[in-house]
Protein backbone atom coordinates (compact mmCIF):
# COMPACT_ATOMS: atom_id res chain seq x y z
CA UNK A 1 0.00 0.00 0.00
CA UNK A 2 3.06 1.91 0.90
CA UNK A 3 4.52 1.80 -2.31
CA UNK A 4 1.75 1.89 -3.85
CA UNK A 5 0.88 5.28 -2.64
CA UNK A 6 4.47 6.47 -3.38
CA UNK A 7 4.31 5.76 -6.80
CA UNK A 8 1.00 7.30 -7.62
CA UNK A 9 2.47 10.24 -5.96
CA UNK A 10 5.50 9.74 -8.26
CA UNK A 11 2.99 9.47 -11.10
CA UNK A 12 0.71 12.18 -10.32
CA UNK A 13 3.71 14.78 -9.51
CA UNK A 14 5.34 13.60 -13.38
CA UNK A 15 1.51 13.85 -15.03
CA UNK A 16 0.67 17.35 -13.88
CA UNK A 17 3.40 18.54 -15.29
CA UNK A 18 3.43 17.20 -19.14
CA UNK A 19 4.40 20.50 -20.25
CA UNK A 20 7.36 21.66 -18.55
CA UNK A 21 10.51 21.07 -20.18
CA UNK A 22 12.44 20.28 -16.81
CA UNK A 23 10.99 17.41 -14.96
CA UNK A 24 11.15 17.03 -10.89
CA UNK A 25 13.56 13.91 -10.11
CA UNK A 26 12.67 13.82 -6.77
CA UNK A 27 9.43 12.29 -5.02
CA UNK A 28 8.33 14.31 -2.19
CA UNK A 29 6.49 12.90 0.83
CA UNK A 30 6.04 13.36 4.48
CA UNK A 31 5.80 10.71 7.31
CA UNK A 32 3.32 10.80 8.86
CA UNK A 33 1.12 12.37 6.19
CA UNK A 34 -1.01 14.22 8.74
CA UNK A 35 0.04 15.27 11.83
CA UNK A 36 -1.93 15.03 15.01
CA UNK A 37 -1.34 17.32 17.47
CA UNK A 38 -2.79 19.07 20.79
CA UNK A 39 -2.56 21.93 21.77
CA UNK A 40 0.82 23.10 23.60
CA UNK A 41 2.04 19.96 22.16
CA UNK A 42 4.79 18.92 20.16
CA UNK A 43 5.43 16.40 17.50
CA UNK A 44 8.23 14.99 15.05
CA UNK A 45 7.71 14.60 11.31
CA UNK A 46 9.82 13.57 8.57
CA UNK A 47 9.95 14.64 4.39
CA UNK A 48 10.94 12.10 2.46
CA UNK A 49 12.66 12.83 -0.72
CA UNK A 50 13.18 9.96 -2.92
CA UNK A 51 15.05 10.26 -6.02
CA UNK A 52 14.66 8.03 -8.80
CA UNK A 53 16.28 8.91 -11.39
CA UNK A 54 20.32 9.03 -12.38
CA UNK A 55 20.97 12.35 -11.64
CA UNK A 56 22.35 14.19 -8.07
CA UNK A 57 19.80 16.06 -7.18
CA UNK A 58 21.50 19.14 -5.21
CA UNK A 59 21.36 21.99 -3.11
CA UNK A 60 17.80 20.37 -1.66
CA UNK A 61 16.15 23.47 0.35
CA UNK A 62 13.39 23.27 2.14
CA UNK A 63 11.01 26.61 3.60
CA UNK A 64 7.74 26.30 5.43
CA UNK A 65 5.11 29.14 5.71
CA UNK A 66 3.94 28.45 9.16
CA UNK A 67 1.18 30.25 10.70
CA UNK A 68 1.11 31.97 14.36
CA UNK A 69 0.31 29.54 16.01
CA UNK A 70 2.62 26.78 14.58
CA UNK A 71 6.34 26.77 14.22
CA UNK A 72 8.57 24.10 12.33
CA UNK A 73 12.10 23.59 13.25
CA UNK A 74 14.83 21.05 11.44
CA UNK A 75 15.73 18.62 14.18
CA UNK A 76 19.09 17.93 12.54
CA UNK A 77 21.71 19.06 10.21
CA UNK A 78 19.51 19.89 6.75
CA UNK A 79 20.92 17.30 3.84
CA UNK A 80 21.49 19.48 0.52
CA UNK A 81 22.08 16.52 -1.75
CA UNK A 82 20.17 13.51 -2.66
CA UNK A 83 22.39 10.60 -4.59
CA UNK A 84 20.76 8.92 -7.91
CA UNK A 85 18.20 5.93 -6.44
CA UNK A 86 18.59 7.26 -2.77
CA UNK A 87 16.19 8.56 -0.56
CA UNK A 88 17.03 11.43 1.68
CA UNK A 89 14.88 11.95 5.00
CA UNK A 90 14.78 15.64 6.64
CA UNK A 91 13.62 15.49 10.67
CA UNK A 92 11.50 18.39 11.86
CA UNK A 93 9.57 19.17 14.34
CA UNK A 94 6.44 20.69 14.85
CA UNK A 95 5.55 23.08 18.19
CA UNK A 96 1.98 24.18 18.92
CA UNK A 97 2.04 27.80 20.06
CA UNK A 98 0.10 29.52 22.36
CA UNK A 99 -3.67 30.87 20.38
CA UNK A 100 -4.01 27.37 18.30
CA UNK A 101 -7.57 25.90 18.26
CA UNK A 102 -9.02 22.46 17.08
CA UNK A 103 -9.45 22.09 13.45
CA UNK A 104 -7.75 20.70 10.40
CA UNK A 105 -4.45 23.22 9.15
CA UNK A 106 -2.57 23.49 6.14
CA UNK A 107 1.03 24.22 6.33
CA UNK A 108 2.33 25.22 2.53
CA UNK A 109 6.06 24.29 2.21
CA UNK A 110 8.40 24.20 -0.80
CA UNK A 111 11.47 21.76 -1.60
CA UNK A 112 14.03 23.79 -3.77
CA UNK A 113 16.72 21.32 -5.67
CA UNK A 114 18.56 21.43 -8.75
CA UNK A 115 20.15 18.57 -10.78
CA UNK A 116 22.49 18.78 -13.87
CA UNK A 117 22.45 16.66 -17.57
CA UNK A 118 25.53 17.31 -18.50
CA UNK A 119 25.76 20.92 -18.66
CA UNK A 120 22.34 21.58 -18.51
CA UNK A 121 21.26 22.18 -14.67
CA UNK A 122 17.54 22.76 -14.17
CA UNK A 123 15.92 24.25 -10.94
CA UNK A 124 12.69 22.58 -9.26
CA UNK A 125 10.60 24.35 -7.08
CA UNK A 126 8.18 21.68 -5.67
CA UNK A 127 5.43 23.25 -3.31
CA UNK A 128 3.75 21.11 -1.63
CA UNK A 129 1.92 21.61 2.23
CA UNK A 130 1.76 19.35 5.45
CA UNK A 131 -1.63 18.55 6.92
CA UNK A 132 -1.95 19.11 10.59
CA UNK A 133 -4.82 18.02 12.58
CA UNK A 134 -5.37 19.72 15.75
CA UNK A 135 -7.33 17.66 18.31
CA UNK A 136 -7.70 18.53 21.85
CA UNK A 137 -7.06 14.72 23.20
CA UNK A 138 -4.98 12.45 21.64
CA UNK A 139 -6.01 8.89 21.93
CA UNK A 140 -3.24 5.78 22.59
CA UNK A 141 -0.40 9.07 22.18
CA UNK A 142 1.27 10.63 18.78
CA UNK A 143 0.85 8.55 15.77
CA UNK A 144 3.96 8.78 14.56
CA UNK A 145 4.35 5.98 12.05
CA UNK A 146 8.31 6.43 10.96
CA UNK A 147 8.28 4.67 7.19
CA UNK A 148 11.86 5.46 6.53
CA UNK A 149 14.96 3.34 7.93
CA UNK A 150 15.70 3.87 11.69
CA UNK A 151 18.51 3.22 13.72
CA UNK A 152 16.93 0.64 15.41
CA UNK A 153 16.18 -1.02 12.62
CA UNK A 154 19.67 -1.69 11.32
CA UNK A 155 20.46 -2.57 15.49
CA UNK A 156 18.06 -5.46 15.15
CA UNK A 157 18.83 -6.65 11.88
CA UNK A 158 22.52 -6.46 12.78
CA UNK A 159 21.81 -8.33 15.76
CA UNK A 160 19.63 -10.92 14.29
CA UNK A 161 22.48 -11.46 11.57
CA UNK A 162 25.24 -11.91 14.40
CA UNK A 163 22.90 -14.76 16.35
CA UNK A 164 22.53 -16.65 13.32
CA UNK A 165 25.98 -16.35 12.39
CA UNK A 166 27.29 -17.28 15.61
CA UNK A 167 24.37 -20.32 15.41
CA UNK A 168 25.88 -21.81 12.19
CA UNK A 169 29.54 -21.52 13.65
CA UNK A 170 28.32 -23.59 16.45
CA UNK A 171 26.69 -25.63 13.95
CA UNK A 172 30.20 -26.13 12.31
CA UNK A 173 30.91 -28.26 15.08
CA UNK A 174 28.69 -30.62 13.75
CA UNK A 175 26.93 -31.64 16.84
CA UNK A 176 24.23 -29.36 16.23
CA UNK A 177 21.92 -28.98 19.21
CA UNK A 178 18.01 -28.96 18.49
CA UNK A 179 17.56 -25.24 20.36
CA UNK A 180 20.26 -23.80 18.00
CA UNK A 181 18.03 -25.28 14.76
CA UNK A 182 14.76 -23.62 16.51
CA UNK A 183 17.11 -20.30 17.35
CA UNK A 184 17.70 -20.57 13.56
CA UNK A 185 14.72 -21.55 12.59
CA UNK A 186 13.27 -18.23 14.57
CA UNK A 187 15.47 -15.83 13.01
CA UNK A 188 14.61 -17.17 9.42
CA UNK A 189 10.62 -16.98 10.47
CA UNK A 190 11.22 -13.87 11.73
CA UNK A 191 13.06 -12.32 8.90
CA UNK A 192 10.48 -13.47 6.43
CA UNK A 193 7.98 -12.44 8.35
CA UNK A 194 8.38 -8.99 8.79
CA UNK A 195 9.98 -8.62 5.54
CA UNK A 196 6.18 -10.11 4.24
CA UNK A 197 4.77 -7.50 6.02
CA UNK A 198 6.56 -4.31 5.14
CA UNK A 199 6.12 -5.44 1.27
CA UNK A 200 9.04 -6.83 0.49
CA UNK A 201 8.01 -9.65 -1.12
CA UNK A 202 5.64 -7.10 -3.17
CA UNK A 203 8.84 -5.30 -3.78
CA UNK A 204 10.84 -8.24 -5.37
CA UNK A 205 7.92 -9.46 -7.48
CA UNK A 206 8.07 -5.36 -8.56
CA UNK A 207 11.73 -5.67 -9.27
CA UNK A 208 11.65 -8.91 -10.82
CA UNK A 209 8.55 -7.66 -13.51
CA UNK A 210 9.99 -4.94 -14.96
CA UNK A 211 13.05 -5.71 -17.05
CA UNK A 212 14.99 -2.52 -17.34
CA UNK A 213 16.74 -2.70 -20.54
CA UNK A 214 20.42 -1.57 -19.11
CA UNK A 215 20.06 -3.44 -16.14
CA UNK A 216 20.75 -6.96 -17.09
CA UNK A 217 23.31 -5.65 -20.16
CA UNK A 218 20.76 -5.50 -23.49
CA UNK A 219 21.97 -1.97 -24.14
CA UNK A 220 24.27 0.79 -22.53
CA UNK A 221 22.44 2.96 -20.15
CA UNK A 222 22.65 6.94 -21.64
CA UNK A 223 22.97 9.53 -18.73
CA UNK A 224 23.81 12.08 -20.97
CA UNK A 225 21.55 14.65 -22.65
CA UNK A 226 20.12 13.94 -26.00
CA UNK A 227 20.67 16.59 -28.22
CA UNK A 228 18.62 16.62 -31.73
CA UNK A 229 20.45 17.29 -34.65
CA UNK A 230 19.35 19.92 -37.08
CA UNK A 231 18.02 17.50 -39.71
CA UNK A 232 16.25 15.52 -37.48
CA UNK A 233 14.34 18.58 -36.14
CA UNK A 234 13.82 19.67 -40.21
CA UNK A 235 12.04 15.95 -40.20
CA UNK A 236 9.86 16.42 -37.40
CA UNK A 237 8.77 19.64 -38.85
CA UNK A 238 7.87 17.70 -41.86
CA UNK A 239 5.18 15.69 -39.66
CA UNK A 240 1.65 15.56 -41.21
CA UNK A 241 -0.09 14.68 -39.10
CA UNK A 242 -0.69 14.64 -35.17
CA UNK A 243 1.24 11.82 -33.07
CA UNK A 244 0.53 10.77 -29.60
CA UNK A 245 3.20 8.99 -27.92
CA UNK A 246 3.47 6.69 -24.64
CA UNK A 247 6.72 6.57 -23.03
CA UNK A 248 6.65 3.96 -20.68
CA UNK A 249 9.23 3.82 -17.93
CA UNK A 250 10.29 3.02 -14.39
CA UNK A 251 11.48 5.30 -11.69
CA UNK A 252 14.54 2.86 -11.20
CA UNK A 253 15.17 2.76 -15.13
CA UNK A 254 18.81 3.77 -15.44
CA UNK A 255 18.04 4.99 -19.59
CA UNK A 256 14.54 6.20 -19.05
CA UNK A 257 15.65 9.85 -18.19
CA UNK A 258 17.43 9.79 -21.10
CA UNK A 259 14.24 8.50 -23.37
CA UNK A 260 12.01 10.54 -21.46
CA UNK A 261 13.96 13.74 -22.94
CA UNK A 262 14.48 12.70 -25.87
CA UNK A 263 11.12 12.51 -26.83
CA UNK A 264 10.33 15.98 -24.85
CA UNK A 265 12.64 17.23 -27.15
CA UNK A 266 11.69 16.05 -30.01
CA UNK A 267 7.90 17.04 -29.14
CA UNK A 268 9.23 20.81 -28.87
CA UNK A 269 10.56 20.55 -32.36
CA UNK A 270 6.90 20.04 -33.79
CA UNK A 271 3.28 20.98 -32.93
CA UNK A 272 1.91 18.03 -33.76
CA UNK A 273 3.96 15.40 -32.14
CA UNK A 274 2.33 15.26 -28.24
CA UNK A 275 3.40 12.53 -25.38
CA UNK A 276 2.58 11.31 -21.82
CA UNK A 277 4.34 9.13 -19.89
CA UNK A 278 3.65 6.20 -17.76
CA UNK A 279 4.69 4.75 -14.93
CA UNK A 280 4.33 0.92 -15.28
CA UNK A 281 4.19 0.13 -12.19
CA UNK A 282 1.31 2.22 -11.49
CA UNK A 283 -0.44 1.56 -14.77
CA UNK A 284 0.11 -2.45 -15.73
CA UNK A 285 -2.91 -2.79 -17.86
CA UNK A 286 -2.05 0.36 -20.24
CA UNK A 287 1.48 -1.20 -20.60
CA UNK A 288 -0.32 -4.85 -21.14
CA UNK A 289 -2.36 -3.01 -23.53
CA UNK A 290 0.24 -1.46 -25.97
CA UNK A 291 2.52 -4.63 -26.08
CA UNK A 292 5.14 -3.27 -23.80
CA UNK A 293 4.59 -5.96 -21.68
CA UNK A 294 5.53 -9.74 -23.24
CA UNK A 295 5.46 -13.27 -20.78
CA UNK A 296 5.04 -11.23 -17.86
CA UNK A 297 8.01 -9.18 -18.23
CA UNK A 298 7.47 -5.14 -18.92
CA UNK A 299 10.63 -3.89 -20.88
CA UNK A 300 11.15 -0.93 -19.84
CA UNK A 301 11.87 2.08 -21.77
CA UNK A 302 9.22 1.90 -24.64
CA UNK A 303 7.71 4.04 -26.45
CA UNK A 304 4.07 3.35 -28.22
CA UNK A 305 2.97 5.47 -30.87
CA UNK A 306 -0.57 5.02 -29.87
CA UNK A 307 -2.53 5.12 -33.39
CA UNK A 308 -0.47 2.29 -35.29
CA UNK A 309 0.70 0.50 -31.97
CA UNK A 310 4.31 0.79 -33.07
CA UNK A 311 6.62 0.24 -30.10
CA UNK A 312 10.19 0.96 -29.64
CA UNK A 313 12.34 -0.33 -26.92
CA UNK A 314 15.24 1.25 -25.46
CA UNK A 315 17.34 3.58 -25.66
CA UNK A 316 20.33 2.51 -28.66
CA UNK A 317 20.13 4.47 -31.68
CA UNK A 318 16.95 5.91 -30.20
CA UNK A 319 16.73 9.19 -32.24
CA UNK A 320 16.45 7.12 -35.15
CA UNK A 321 14.28 4.47 -34.53
CA UNK A 322 11.67 7.51 -33.30
CA UNK A 323 11.78 9.16 -36.40
CA UNK A 324 11.61 6.10 -38.43
CA UNK A 325 8.25 5.28 -36.19
CA UNK A 326 6.85 8.60 -37.11
CA UNK A 327 8.10 8.06 -40.62
CA UNK A 328 10.02 11.28 -40.80
CA UNK A 329 13.03 9.51 -41.68
CA UNK A 330 15.87 12.50 -43.10
CA UNK B 1 21.76 -45.94 -10.64
CA UNK B 2 18.30 -44.79 -9.09
CA UNK B 3 19.47 -42.12 -7.12
CA UNK B 4 21.31 -40.85 -10.23
CA UNK B 5 17.62 -40.85 -11.62
CA UNK B 6 15.90 -39.35 -9.19
CA UNK B 7 18.84 -36.12 -9.25
CA UNK B 8 18.30 -36.00 -12.93
CA UNK B 9 14.73 -35.48 -12.62
CA UNK B 10 15.41 -33.38 -10.26
CA UNK B 11 17.28 -30.77 -12.17
CA UNK B 12 14.53 -31.28 -14.75
CA UNK B 13 11.72 -29.81 -12.23
CA UNK B 14 14.23 -26.51 -11.61
CA UNK B 15 14.67 -26.32 -15.33
CA UNK B 16 10.55 -26.40 -15.77
CA UNK B 17 10.39 -24.13 -12.89
CA UNK B 18 12.83 -21.84 -14.29
CA UNK B 19 11.13 -22.07 -17.96
CA UNK B 20 7.35 -21.98 -16.47
CA UNK B 21 6.34 -18.49 -18.08
CA UNK B 22 5.16 -21.01 -21.13
CA UNK B 23 1.99 -21.39 -18.98
CA UNK B 24 1.42 -17.75 -19.28
CA UNK B 25 1.87 -17.42 -15.09
CA UNK B 26 3.78 -13.97 -14.81
CA UNK B 27 6.14 -12.97 -12.10
CA UNK B 28 5.50 -14.63 -8.83
CA UNK B 29 7.01 -12.82 -5.36
CA UNK B 30 9.31 -16.57 -4.93
CA UNK B 31 12.83 -16.25 -5.02
CA UNK B 32 14.98 -18.98 -6.83
CA UNK B 33 16.88 -21.32 -5.30
CA UNK B 34 19.86 -21.04 -7.76
CA UNK B 35 21.21 -19.09 -10.50
CA UNK B 36 18.08 -18.07 -13.18
CA UNK B 37 17.96 -14.89 -14.62
CA UNK B 38 14.51 -13.38 -13.81
CA UNK B 39 15.15 -11.06 -16.97
CA UNK B 40 14.30 -14.73 -19.06
CA UNK B 41 11.13 -13.97 -20.85
CA UNK B 42 9.81 -17.26 -19.11
CA UNK B 43 10.78 -16.50 -15.72
CA UNK B 44 8.53 -16.72 -12.93
CA UNK B 45 10.71 -16.82 -9.97
CA UNK B 46 12.90 -14.17 -9.03
CA UNK B 47 16.80 -14.15 -9.31
CA UNK B 48 18.38 -13.99 -5.76
CA UNK B 49 21.33 -12.24 -6.66
CA UNK B 50 19.78 -9.71 -9.18
CA UNK B 51 17.35 -8.95 -6.41
CA UNK B 52 19.94 -8.22 -3.64
CA UNK B 53 22.03 -5.80 -6.16
CA UNK B 54 18.48 -4.34 -6.73
CA UNK B 55 17.81 -4.27 -2.99
CA UNK B 56 21.27 -2.54 -2.11
CA UNK B 57 20.61 0.08 -4.66
CA UNK B 58 17.03 0.90 -2.99
CA UNK B 59 19.19 1.11 0.52
CA UNK B 60 16.47 -1.78 1.65
CA UNK B 61 17.18 -3.90 4.59
CA UNK B 62 16.43 -7.66 2.61
CA UNK B 63 14.93 -9.09 5.32
CA UNK B 64 12.52 -11.35 2.56
CA UNK B 65 15.32 -12.00 0.74
CA UNK B 66 17.58 -12.80 3.93
CA UNK B 67 15.00 -15.29 5.22
CA UNK B 68 14.18 -16.97 2.17
CA UNK B 69 18.03 -17.74 1.07
CA UNK B 70 18.56 -19.09 4.51
CA UNK B 71 14.96 -21.12 4.64
CA UNK B 72 16.58 -22.70 1.26
CA UNK B 73 20.06 -22.66 2.95
CA UNK B 74 18.62 -24.58 6.20
CA UNK B 75 16.60 -27.33 4.05
CA UNK B 76 19.55 -28.02 1.67
CA UNK B 77 22.14 -25.93 1.81
CA UNK B 78 24.23 -26.51 -1.82
CA UNK B 79 22.07 -29.64 -2.76
CA UNK B 80 20.48 -26.87 -4.96
CA UNK B 81 23.35 -26.53 -6.64
CA UNK B 82 23.63 -30.19 -7.29
CA UNK B 83 19.81 -31.44 -7.74
CA UNK B 84 18.06 -27.99 -8.99
CA UNK B 85 19.76 -24.94 -10.29
CA UNK B 86 19.77 -24.71 -14.18
CA UNK B 87 23.01 -23.71 -14.74
CA UNK B 88 24.61 -26.33 -12.45
CA UNK B 89 22.86 -28.76 -14.81
CA UNK B 90 24.72 -27.02 -17.50
CA UNK B 91 28.17 -27.31 -15.48
CA UNK B 92 26.78 -31.33 -15.28
CA UNK B 93 25.85 -31.50 -18.86
CA UNK B 94 29.70 -30.15 -20.07
CA UNK B 95 31.69 -31.32 -17.26
CA UNK B 96 33.59 -34.26 -17.90
CA UNK B 97 36.98 -33.67 -16.21
CA UNK B 98 36.53 -34.15 -12.79
CA UNK B 99 40.01 -33.19 -11.23
CA UNK B 100 40.73 -30.92 -8.75
CA UNK B 101 42.58 -27.58 -9.71
CA UNK B 102 43.50 -25.59 -6.83
CA UNK B 103 40.89 -25.98 -3.50
CA UNK B 104 41.86 -22.05 -2.42
CA UNK B 105 40.24 -20.99 -5.80
CA UNK B 106 36.97 -21.90 -4.94
CA UNK B 107 36.75 -18.95 -2.09
CA UNK B 108 36.65 -16.83 -5.12
CA UNK B 109 32.86 -17.19 -5.25
CA UNK B 110 32.73 -15.08 -1.84
CA UNK B 111 34.98 -12.87 -3.29
CA UNK B 112 32.42 -12.72 -6.38
CA UNK B 113 29.58 -12.41 -4.08
CA UNK B 114 31.26 -9.52 -2.16
CA UNK B 115 31.60 -7.44 -5.39
CA UNK B 116 28.38 -7.97 -6.69
CA UNK B 117 27.35 -6.36 -3.67
CA UNK B 118 29.95 -3.71 -2.99
CA UNK B 119 29.74 -2.92 -6.90
CA UNK B 120 26.03 -2.59 -6.57
CA UNK B 121 26.67 -0.12 -3.92
CA UNK B 122 29.03 2.19 -5.17
CA UNK B 123 27.54 2.20 -8.78
CA UNK B 124 23.73 2.34 -8.10
CA UNK B 125 23.53 -0.14 -10.90
CA UNK B 126 23.43 -4.16 -10.99
CA UNK B 127 26.85 -4.56 -11.98
CA UNK B 128 27.00 -8.32 -11.69
CA UNK B 129 23.55 -8.95 -14.24
CA UNK B 130 25.78 -7.20 -17.02
CA UNK B 131 28.46 -10.34 -16.67
CA UNK B 132 26.28 -12.95 -15.11
CA UNK B 133 26.42 -15.97 -17.82
CA UNK B 134 23.11 -17.13 -16.65
CA UNK B 135 21.82 -13.90 -17.75
CA UNK B 136 23.72 -14.41 -21.77
CA UNK B 137 21.92 -18.02 -22.19
CA UNK B 138 18.64 -16.88 -20.53
CA UNK B 139 17.88 -13.24 -21.57
CA UNK B 140 20.44 -11.48 -23.91
CA UNK B 141 20.08 -14.65 -26.30
CA UNK B 142 16.69 -14.99 -25.98
CA UNK B 143 15.59 -10.88 -26.83
CA UNK B 144 17.60 -11.01 -29.57
CA UNK B 145 15.16 -13.16 -30.92
CA UNK B 146 12.40 -11.92 -29.46
CA UNK B 147 13.59 -8.17 -31.44
CA UNK B 148 13.88 -6.06 -28.04
CA UNK B 149 17.95 -6.03 -27.94
CA UNK B 150 20.32 -6.18 -30.76
CA UNK B 151 24.10 -7.41 -31.53
CA UNK B 152 25.27 -4.43 -29.55
CA UNK B 153 28.77 -3.94 -26.82
CA UNK B 154 26.74 -5.11 -24.06
CA UNK B 155 25.90 -8.11 -26.13
CA UNK B 156 29.17 -9.21 -26.99
CA UNK B 157 30.37 -8.65 -23.45
CA UNK B 158 28.04 -11.29 -22.48
CA UNK B 159 28.80 -13.64 -24.86
CA UNK B 160 32.13 -13.19 -24.19
CA UNK B 161 31.80 -14.22 -20.53
CA UNK B 162 29.58 -16.70 -21.47
CA UNK B 163 31.95 -18.45 -23.97
CA UNK B 164 34.72 -18.25 -21.34
CA UNK B 165 32.15 -19.84 -18.44
CA UNK B 166 31.22 -22.67 -20.95
CA UNK B 167 34.89 -23.06 -22.02
CA UNK B 168 35.52 -23.17 -18.19
CA UNK B 169 32.95 -25.82 -17.58
CA UNK B 170 34.56 -28.20 -20.61
CA UNK B 171 37.92 -28.25 -18.81
CA UNK B 172 36.78 -28.36 -15.32
CA UNK B 173 33.63 -29.96 -13.98
CA UNK B 174 31.26 -27.65 -12.11
CA UNK B 175 33.95 -24.74 -13.00
CA UNK B 176 31.23 -21.60 -12.50
CA UNK B 177 29.59 -23.90 -9.11
CA UNK B 178 33.47 -24.38 -7.61
CA UNK B 179 34.77 -21.21 -8.38
CA UNK B 180 32.92 -18.25 -9.38
CA UNK B 181 28.69 -19.00 -8.42
CA UNK B 182 27.76 -16.36 -5.66
CA UNK B 183 24.30 -18.15 -4.87
CA UNK B 184 26.63 -21.25 -4.36
CA UNK B 185 28.68 -19.14 -2.15
CA UNK B 186 25.41 -18.31 -0.20
CA UNK B 187 24.12 -21.71 0.14
CA UNK B 188 27.65 -22.76 1.21
CA UNK B 189 27.72 -20.91 4.31
CA UNK B 190 24.98 -23.37 5.42
CA UNK B 191 26.13 -26.49 3.98
CA UNK B 192 27.54 -27.40 7.36
CA UNK B 193 24.10 -27.22 9.38
CA UNK B 194 21.48 -28.33 6.29
CA UNK B 195 19.16 -31.05 6.94
CA UNK B 196 20.04 -32.75 3.78
CA UNK B 197 23.68 -33.66 4.74
CA UNK B 198 26.12 -36.66 3.65
CA UNK B 199 26.82 -39.00 6.11
CA UNK B 200 30.32 -41.49 6.72
CA UNK B 201 30.08 -44.13 8.55
CA UNK B 202 34.06 -44.31 9.45
CA UNK B 203 33.52 -48.24 10.79
CA UNK B 204 32.50 -48.96 6.83
CA UNK B 205 35.27 -46.99 5.54
CA UNK B 206 38.16 -48.11 4.35
CA UNK B 207 40.08 -44.95 3.38
CA UNK B 208 40.35 -46.47 -0.36
CA UNK B 209 39.61 -42.74 -2.05
CA UNK B 210 37.34 -44.05 -4.41
CA UNK B 211 34.55 -41.47 -3.58
CA UNK B 212 37.23 -38.57 -5.14
CA UNK B 213 37.56 -39.45 -8.53
CA UNK B 214 33.32 -39.66 -8.68
CA UNK B 215 32.86 -36.15 -7.29
CA UNK B 216 32.52 -33.78 -9.79
CA UNK B 217 33.68 -30.68 -7.69
CA UNK B 218 36.84 -32.51 -7.24
CA UNK B 219 36.36 -33.54 -3.28
CA UNK B 220 37.27 -35.97 -1.21
CA UNK B 221 34.35 -36.79 0.68
CA UNK B 222 36.06 -39.22 3.00
CA UNK B 223 38.35 -36.61 4.48
CA UNK B 224 35.68 -34.03 4.49
CA UNK B 225 32.68 -34.76 4.32
CA UNK B 226 31.10 -31.45 5.06
CA UNK B 227 32.94 -29.36 2.86
CA UNK B 228 31.38 -25.87 2.31
CA UNK B 229 32.09 -27.24 -1.76
CA UNK B 230 29.88 -30.28 -1.18
CA UNK B 231 26.80 -29.69 -3.56
CA UNK B 232 25.62 -33.23 -2.16
CA UNK B 233 24.79 -34.82 -5.51
CA UNK B 234 25.38 -38.30 -4.35
CA UNK B 235 28.02 -39.16 -6.92
CA UNK B 236 30.49 -40.20 -4.00
CA UNK B 237 27.40 -42.52 -2.25
CA UNK B 238 27.21 -44.24 -5.37
CA UNK B 239 31.13 -44.91 -5.97
CA UNK B 240 31.56 -46.32 -2.47
CA UNK B 241 32.03 -49.72 -2.68
CA UNK B 242 31.62 -50.46 0.83
CA UNK B 243 28.32 -48.22 1.30
CA UNK B 244 30.09 -46.05 3.92
CA UNK B 245 28.62 -42.87 2.43
CA UNK B 246 25.07 -42.19 2.00
CA UNK B 247 23.13 -38.90 1.87
CA UNK B 248 20.42 -38.28 4.41
CA UNK B 249 18.01 -35.97 5.72
CA UNK B 250 17.91 -35.19 9.28
CA UNK B 251 18.90 -32.05 11.75
CA UNK B 252 21.13 -35.10 13.69
CA UNK B 253 24.80 -35.44 11.93
CA UNK B 254 27.20 -38.27 12.87
CA UNK B 255 30.20 -37.00 14.52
Amino acid sequence: MKTATFFALMGLILLSLPAAAQQPILAVRTNPEVLELAPGGRISFQIELRNGSTYEADGVETSFTSPETLSVKPEKAVRDKVLPFATGVLDFSLDALPGLSPGTQSIPFQVVYSYCIDSSCFQIVEKLSLTVAVVENLSGGLHVHPRGRTPWEFVIAGLGLALFVACLLVGRARRLPMSVHGILLLVVAGALAHGIQAGQARQAQGIATVLCTSCVGIEEARHEAPRLSATAITSLQGLERDVELLVFTAPWCHSCPYAKALVEEMAAATDRLGFRFVNVEDETALARAHGVIASGRTVVPAVVRVDTGEVVFGVENLEARLLRMLGVTP
Amino acid sequence: MRLSLVRRTSQGAGLLLGLFGFTGIGMTHLLFPGLHCYACPLAITICPIGLVQNLVIFGTVPYFWFGAIAAYGLVAGRAFCGWFCPFGTLNDLLGFRKRRIVKSLSYAKFAALGLTILLAWLFADTMFCKVCPAASLEASIPYVFLGVARVNRPFLLHMGTLTGTLAGMILVARFWCRYLCPMGALFSVFNRVSLVHLSLDKRRCTRCAECSPACPMGLEPHADIDDHNCIKCGACTQACSSGALSLRFSPRRTP
